[in-house]
């Protein structure tokens, strides 16, 4: 709804023609202006390449090249209405496509559509002012997908760059340095004011709910093919952060739980469709070390959160609730479009049994019809049903300790029947091949498993943090034991250990590929101690970045506020805070209040009050007369008494300040004296 | 209706910014409202705030107050920037109908000013005449647009600035004080004098006489010189024949009447008595003029070329209204470059 | 002593009353102009009469010297009038061998300086030491002028032809210049009436009292707010384009003691604005136009201040 509100103001500010005559008045500082302009356009075209359609990138290439030329070479304008008709196109198409691309990636098309026309005509400051209007809107879009310290430095820059130009083209003819020094003082001049807002302001809650970009971004999936995790290995992009209060976990006990899959379909691992909640006990009661800790989850496309086992939720995020599930999962109702804070409390020692006798177990056993023959006859060969539970397991798992498996993230192509291929003849594959093996194997031997995705492990920072990253990502098996309930089994623990340990980058081999993969990354520089140190300061900066600016909410406010202010009622709070704008505002009017003039002050007022009461008979002063001209003009009109007492008041007052050489004597005396007959004056023209 | 209201504006502007020749920027005569741009920046942060309420996004939010504390500042910057300034008008100076009526101001600004508020760029501009022009600091001189003949005042001129980002516009209405006269553009014509006391139609026209007086100085003898110029001195030394040179000054006297050039086009009789005026004048004669029932004693020199101009300025003139002359601005324009030498000669 | 005061203040008005009525019955209709040019001389100083020939500007000038009782000079300023013949020259006595100075008519108490545009700048110019100084020199020697000295000078209007139009540096000099102008029907019947003879010789004050009424004049308070008002008065001429010559602090000064003489002539011990109102065209509107007298419309600058300038604030 608001998308198409945009839509149409967009729409309507690009197809106007008219320009006030005023706006069409001198740009100075063009060139300069102009090339900035050009740049912060290329640079906000580049930080949104995402959700925008190949034509736009291409429209955004031409008018780059076009108004680069422009600039440099002066040449004359456009005709403006080829460039509307041109605009009127775009949008036509562009509402068609709107179906298909969703609201907020049709509106981001639509802004830089309209800049793209725009930007071609630089030529009177309206154009720019259009133009740098557009540009810091598409700042805000950009900011809704990037957050991270970074990004915002990167676009508080081009803030900056966008307010220079909208400086230079209307101040005098100076330097570059002059005036982008003037900027940049204006700006931070607003700062203090816009942080204490920020502080201050009341958060609210989403006023409705918005439209969500459909990104692909990468992280888990709800589906999961052996093979899949190890595109995720080359990431090195942050997924979330964990702040604990107490200890940390033991590196075996990070396994941080994320989507439980259940289905398989003889090649891919899903999500059942089978009803998993079911009424659990009363009550439960945990046993063993807690784990307290908070959790600031980067934006992901699945509403799946991230928890060690078994968790408590102890705070939600502002904007949504987290359900707990039966599988030990949290998830948002909708995906977590922008960075979440939530708190959760983990019993990593309790066993993961609570609910035993409740869970309908059989979906556990569930197996494809057909297919993967060979694994079919390897599990009854080996298994008998006389085995137990846990011998079942043991047997299986051994399979990898002696079947000179090899870990690695650029496994082989399985095609046909992945996992008969994976066990008896490539034999190398990433932590989902092992996961997805082992489950099937025991199912087959009728143990009931699942596969549990997530992230294995995690950077240490600073003592209490601990960061989780894309390669992170992990697959592992929990497989059903009566007396124990869901057992963690991580097969890809028994053909590497030290992925568990220490993670994927420890093993050389795996940071050759992942560098030949991802060649850029920071990461790479983990060998050298002080690039090392570097980057971790850089993770801590953003982590204290994303504690405190990008979870400020509501919540933290309050205590914010808190400790500032002491305690404090929510509506004396709102009063303050509205009593603080109110002084805001005052201070601003003061400003702008005329002074009263400030010589002569008692006396002045009562000359001004006489002339006043006159005024009220239409006798008014003429022409800056004196006293005594103004009563002879206007005697004629008073009856004897007032004109007698006027006299009176005229002679007074003459000799009261003019017979003086120096400070004559107090005017309240003459004030006072003269009092009777200004209301005898008064009382003369109420009579008539 | 709209013509009510605009008097009711301009009655109360007169009351709140009364004419003067000098204006200090100040409270009581300064406007400020946000520009169409700082409206639109208005409606981005309602945006941005949605945006960053939606989407729980604490940058955007942050941002929306970053441009709330700007468009505040931008406020006071603007409002300061503004009222450093002083304006002086300089009586508008005569000139002819076919030139530029010329505004001349001085700009002066408060000593301590910041150096940010000295980038300030202030613009006068009218809504009666097609002017927007930036004012520098110190004398400027502003060609407001070309007047019909008679006498003129340009009312108001309004100046503002939207100095920091063009977020708000500061805006004053000054009323420019004084007259000033517009002469018709003179035309070349033949000249027609009277003799100085010849009264009626009869008598000889072009009273030109010749009288010598100073002597300037000595040349060689030529053959139409009168006898009594040669220089006896010089031809009794043996030195031969030279002749004494005197300066023609002030050869040419008597009456200008407009009646004379009158042929059913006024404004062109006008123009042409005009031309004839200052040819005389710069010639330096001494001339009499006499239009309608008004007669100007005869007389030389700038003074008195005045008088007569004016005269004409206000030949059959009634001061109706002030507005331009918009049809006549075509023929105006063509005529400007002549006009301007013709004047430069006539009044320098 | 404020009383006595009082009383010796109330014969000097009875004297300057008897003076105008005096003056009246000669020149009739113009009380105003006669007033002022009475409060001139009170402030000790000089008056231009401007005006067409014939409008009774010698004859006014006539009648203040001699109701004045004060010794009398006219000098009739001609282009070919030289400054000796108006300060007066050394002259080389055969019996004594020596130099001896031959006063001109300068060294009387009024000197009527008739037409005084007519005569060339240098002999205009010879006036100014004499005016400003009250003192004459004269081939090195300083010749003291008698008190009180007063010069009245008469001038055609400029456009008149063979004029030397006065420098402003003169034109300050005189504190007041007046303009009788015609005179209304009434007055101009009642003199062509009466068949008076040119001479007039009713002698009200003597020389002596005028010294001390001028001295008298003096201590008429100006207080603060008024001199405030002269100041406001004077700095609106000045940065005002509207205002092509300033006043200048010689202004100021003269509107300060002519203000003081009309209250005094007034019977008040003190100036109020009303004062300074009255004397003020005549006291600054020459200085205000200067050298183009006549480049304005008819309407006055200096009325033009007055009414610019608001008394009660200032």
């Amino acid at each position: 709804m608001v998308a198409l509100i945009m839509v149409s103001i967009m729409a309507l500010m690009l197809a106007k023609p008219g320009y006030r005559k005023m706006q069409k008045i001198k740009v100075y500082n063009r060139k300069i202006a102009s090339l900035t302009i050009l740049g912060t356009f290329a640079a906000l075209i580049l930080s949104l390449i995402e959700p925008l359609m190949g034509w736009v990138l291409v429209l955004c290439a031409c008018s780059f090249c076009i108004t680069l030329y422009k600039s440099i070479a002066y040449s004359s304008p456009l005709k403006n209405s080829v460039l509307n008709l041109l605009a009127l196109l775009c949008i036509s198409i562009l509402i068609w496509l709107a179906a298909d691309y969703g609201l907020l990636n049709t509106m981001i098309n639509l802004l830089v559509v309209a800049c793209c026309l725009k930007i071609l005509n630089l030529h009177h400051t309206g154009d720019y002012q259009m133009v740098a209007s557009i540009q810091l809107f598409l700042v805000a879009c950009g900011l809704i997908f990037h957050q991270s310290l970074l990004n915002s430095l990167f676009y508080a820059f081009l803030i900056i760059l966008i307010f220079c130009v909208l400086h230079a083209i209307k101040i005098k003819e100076t330097g570059l340095k002059t005036y982008s020094k003037h900027t940049v003082i204006l700006l931070l001049q607003a700062i203090p004011v816009a942080a204490l807002l920020f502080f201050v302001t009341p958060k609210l809650s989403p006023l409705w709910q918005m439209p969500v970009n459909q990104s692909n971004k990468t992280g888990l999936s709800e589906k999961m093919t052996p093979g899949d995790i190890a595109h995720l290995a080359k990431s090195d992009e942050l997924v979330f952060r964990a702040e604990f209060t107490g200890p940390l976990p033991s590196p075996q006990q990070r396994y941080w739980r994320a989507i439980v899959l259940d289905e398989f379909d003889g090649k891919s691992w899903s999500i059942s469709n089978t009803n998993k909640s079911f009424d659990g006990p009363q009550m439960i009661e945990f046993k063993g070390q807690a784990l307290d800790y908070v959790v600031i989850a980067q934006p992901t496309s699945t509403k799946w959160l991230y928890s060690l086992d078994i968790p408590i939720l102890i705070q939600g995020l502002s904007m949504q609730t987290i359900l707990t599930n039966q599988q030990f999962q949290l998830t948002g109702r909708t995906p977590l479009y922008t960075q979440g804070l939530y708190a959760v409390k983990s019993f990593v020692e309790q066993p993961l049994n609570i609910y035993k006798g409740y869970e309908n177990l059989s979906q556990y056993l569930q197996i494809p019809s057909s297919g993967n023959p060979e694994t079919v006859e390897f599990v009854s060969e080996n298994i008998n049903t006389s085995m137990t539970t846990q011998e079942k397991i043991d047997k299986l798992k051994a399979t990898f300790s002696y079947g000179d498996f090899r870990y690695t993230l650029s496994p082989p192509l399985m095609q046909s029947a992945p996992i008969d291929e994976f066990l008896f003849e490539k034999k190398a594959g990433f932590c989902s091949h092992y996961a997805s093996a082992l489950t099937y194997m025991l199912r087959l031997a009728n143990v009931p498993a699942r596969i549990v995705t997530g992230y294995q492990g995690g950077e240490v920072q600073s003592g209490n943090v601990i960061s989780v990253h894309q390669f992170d990502a992990h697959a592992w098996v929990e497989a059903w034991e009566d007396d124990k309930g869901w057992m963690r089994i991580d097969p890809t623990a028994i053909v590497a250990p030290n992925r568990v340990l220490s993670g994927l980058l420890s093993m050389v081999q795996n940071r050759q590929e992942f560098r030949q993969q991802s060649p850029f990354s920071l990461t790479n520089l983990k060998e050298y101690a002080v690039f090392n140190q570097l980057r971790l300061l850089m993770a801590n900066i953003d982590h204290t970045w994303d504690q405190s600016i990008l979870s400020y909410n509501q919540e933290r406010q309050k205590s914010l506020l808190k400790k500032i202010f002491g305690n404090m009622k929510a509506e004396s709070f709102s009063y303050a805070l509205i009593g603080s704008f109110v002084i805001i505002g005052l201070f601003i009017s003061l400003l702008f209040i005329p002074k009263r003039k400030a010589k002569g002050s008692d006396e002045m007022e009562w000359i001004d009050k006489l002339f006043q009461l006159f005024e009220k008979q239409k006798l008014s002063r003429i022409e800056n007369e004196t006293l005594q001209q103004f009563s002879q003009r206007i005697q004629p009109q008073l009856t004897p008494q007032a004109s007698n007492a006027l006299g009176f008041i005229v002679k007074e007052y003459y000799e009261w300040k003019y017979t003086g050489l120096q400070q004559p004597a107090p005017f309240k005396i003459l004030k006072n004296r003269l009092y009777k007959h200004i209301v005898m004056v008064q009382s003369q023209f109420t009579n008539k | 209706m709209k013509s009510w209201t605009q008097a009711r504006v301009d009655r109360w502007l007169d009351k709140r910014i009364p004419s003067s020749h000098s204006y200090q920027l100040d409270v009581n005569n300064t406007f400020i409202l946000p520009t169409r741009f700082g409206w639109a920046i208005v409606g981005l942060m309602s945006c941005l705030f949605i945006l960053g309420t939606n989407y729980q996004n604490n940058v955007i939010l942050m941002f929306c107050y970053f441009v709330f504390s700007l468009l505040l500042l931008a406020l006071f910057h603007s409002y300061v920037s503004f009222v450093q300034f002083h304006i002086v008008f300089r009586p508008v100076a005569n000139c002819f109908s076919n030139q530029y009526a010329q505004l001349q101001l001085d700009l002066s600004h408060k000593k301590n000013r910041s150096a940010l508020h000295s980038l300030s760029n202030i613009a006068i501009f009218s809504k009666r005449y097609p002017v927007y022009e930036y004012l520098e600091d110190g004398s400027n001189i502003i060609a407001i647009s070309p007047f019909s003949r008679g006498l003129h005042h340009l009312g108001r001129v309004s100046i503002e600035s939207i100095f920091p980002f063009g977020l708000f516009r500061c805006w004053s209405h000054l009323t420019v004080p004084g007259q000033f006269f517009v002469f018709p553009a003179p035309i070349p014509c033949g000249l027609q004098l009277r003799k100085q006391n010849s009264k009626g139609n009869t008598g000889n026209k072009s009273g030109v006489a010749v009288t010598s007086d100073d002597l300037q100085g000595i040349r060689d003898y030529r053959d139409s010189d009168p006898i009594h110029h040669v220089s006896w001195k010089h031809f009794a030394k043996g030195q031969g024949l030279f002749s004494k040179d005197f300066s023609e000054r002030s050869a040419i006297s008597g009456w200008l009447h407009f009646s004379d050039y009158f042929n059913h086009n006024v404004e062109q009789a006008l123009s042409e008595v005009t031309f004839q005026i200052l040819a005389l004048s710069k010639q330096d004669a001494n001339f009499g003029f006499s239009i309608g029932k008004q007669q100007i004693m005869p007389n030389t020199g700038i003074p008195h070329q005045q008088q007569c101009l004016e005269a004409i300025a206000l030949y059959r003139y009634k001061q109706h209204a002030l507005t331009l002359d918009e049809n006549g601005n075509g023929r105006i324009n063509n005529g400007i470059n002549n006009g301007i030498d013709v004047s430069q000669t006539g009044l320098s | 002593m404020q009383k006595i005061y009082g009383e010796y203040n109330n014969q000097m008005r009875k004297d300057i009353e008897s003076c105008v009525t005096a003056i009246q019955q000669k020149i009739k209709g113009k009380d105003e102009q006669i007033q002022l040019a009475l409060v001139c001389l009170l402030a000790k100083g000089h008056l231009l009469l401007e005006d067409l020939p014939g409008m009774g500007k010698t004859t006014l000038s006539q009648c203040l010297a001699s109701v004045l009782s004060m010794d009398y000079a006219r000098v009739q300023f001609t282009s070919d009038l030289l400054p000796a013949d108006m300060l007066g020259v050394n002259i080389y006595e055969p019996d004594t061998h020596q130099f001896s100075f031959h006063p001109g008519p300068i060294f009387h108490q009024v000197l009527l300086a008739d037409e005084i545009n007519r005569a060339s700048p240098k002999t205009q110019s010879a006036l100014l030491e004499a005016m400003a100084e009250s003192q004459v020199t004269i081939d090195g020697n300083s010749y003291e002028l008698p008190m009180p000295f007063f010069v009245i000078a008469t001038q055609n209007p400029l456009f008149q032809s063979g004029t030397y139009p006065l420098p402003e540096s003169q034109i300050d000099r005189f504190t007041m210049k007046l303009s009788l102008g015609f005179p209304n029907f009434e007055a101009e019947k009642s003199m062509l009436l009466s068949n008076d003879d040119r001479l007039f010789s009713k002698t009200v004050i003597d020389a002596e009292q005028l010294l001390d009424m001028q001295k008298q004049v003096t201590n008429v308070v100006v207080s603060e707010p008024v001199v405030d008002y002269i100041l406001a008065l004077v700095n609106a001429t000045r940065d005002n384009p509207e205002y092509p010559n300033a006043l200048s602090p010689r202004a100021s000064k003269a509107i300060y003691h002519c203000a003081q003489a009309f209250a005094f002539m007034h019977d008040r011990t003190y100036v109020i604005p009303e004062d300074v109102q009255m004397i003020f065209p005549s006291v600054t509107e020459h200085r205000l136009r200067g050298q183009d007298q006549y480049a304005h419309n008819a309407t006055l600058l200096s009325a033009q201040l007055l009414k610019k300038v608001d008394p009660i604030a200032a």
